[in-house]
């Protein structure tokens, strides 16, 4: 199958599907990010209503409010820590 | 000479997109599986900062808990080529 003609005459031409794909890659990216993002906070607000609001009042208490911001941050901490250890890890493989 | 285009599909440039996706969900998935049990483990309040103890107790769990599963899945494959165990 080996003609002459064979590489010269398409290689040049950009499909014009190509268009169309970076804007579908694009779309599928900002989807997971954003996938990404609400499930991590998902899991946030699970773990730290569980650790910070022990027994629901009438109202989010101030002292939950500050349990709940703390809560946060440490989580996110928490995730560059394995983040991290991970990392490390795969290194050594 | 009928058929002289490729099949139409995805390029080249869309496989390596996916593929590179994929990667970055697994990894993601993982480390959010281990933050999840290692934050049951290692804390039980949160404070204004994450101290030394909680955060090399969040690294040894997240390692160890990486060792388990490849220690498991030896275990695992040791024996399924065993007749006598049951798998």
């Amino acid at each position: 199958m080996a003609f002459g003609s064979s590489g010269a005459s398409t290689s040049g031409g950009f499909s014009t599907g190509a268009h169309e794909e970076h804007r579908v890659m694009e779309e599928v990216q900002t989807t997971l990010r954003m996938q990404y993002v609400q499930e991590f906070y998902q899991t946030v607000r699970d773990k730290c209503f569980k650790v910070c609001v022990t027994s629901p009042g009438g109202s989010l208490s101030g002292g939950e409010q500050k349990c709940l911001s703390r809560c946060m941050d440490r989580y996110q901490e928490a995730t560059q820590v394995v983040t991290k250890a991970v990392v490390g890890m795969q290194g050594l493989e | 000479m009928a058929q002289h285009k490729p099949a139409a599909g995805p390029s080249q440039e869309m496989q390596a997109f996916i593929e590179r996706e994929q990667q970055l969900a697994q990894v993601q998935t993982m480390i959010a599986t281990l933050t999840d049990v290692c934050w049951d483990k290692c804390i039980s309040s949160p404070g204004s900062y994450l101290s030394s103890r909680e955060s090399s107790c969040i690294e040894n769990c997240a390692k160890r808990f990486i060792d388990a599963t490849q220690y498991i899945l030896q275990r695992a494959a040791h024996k399924a080529q065993d007749p006598s165990s049951g798998f």
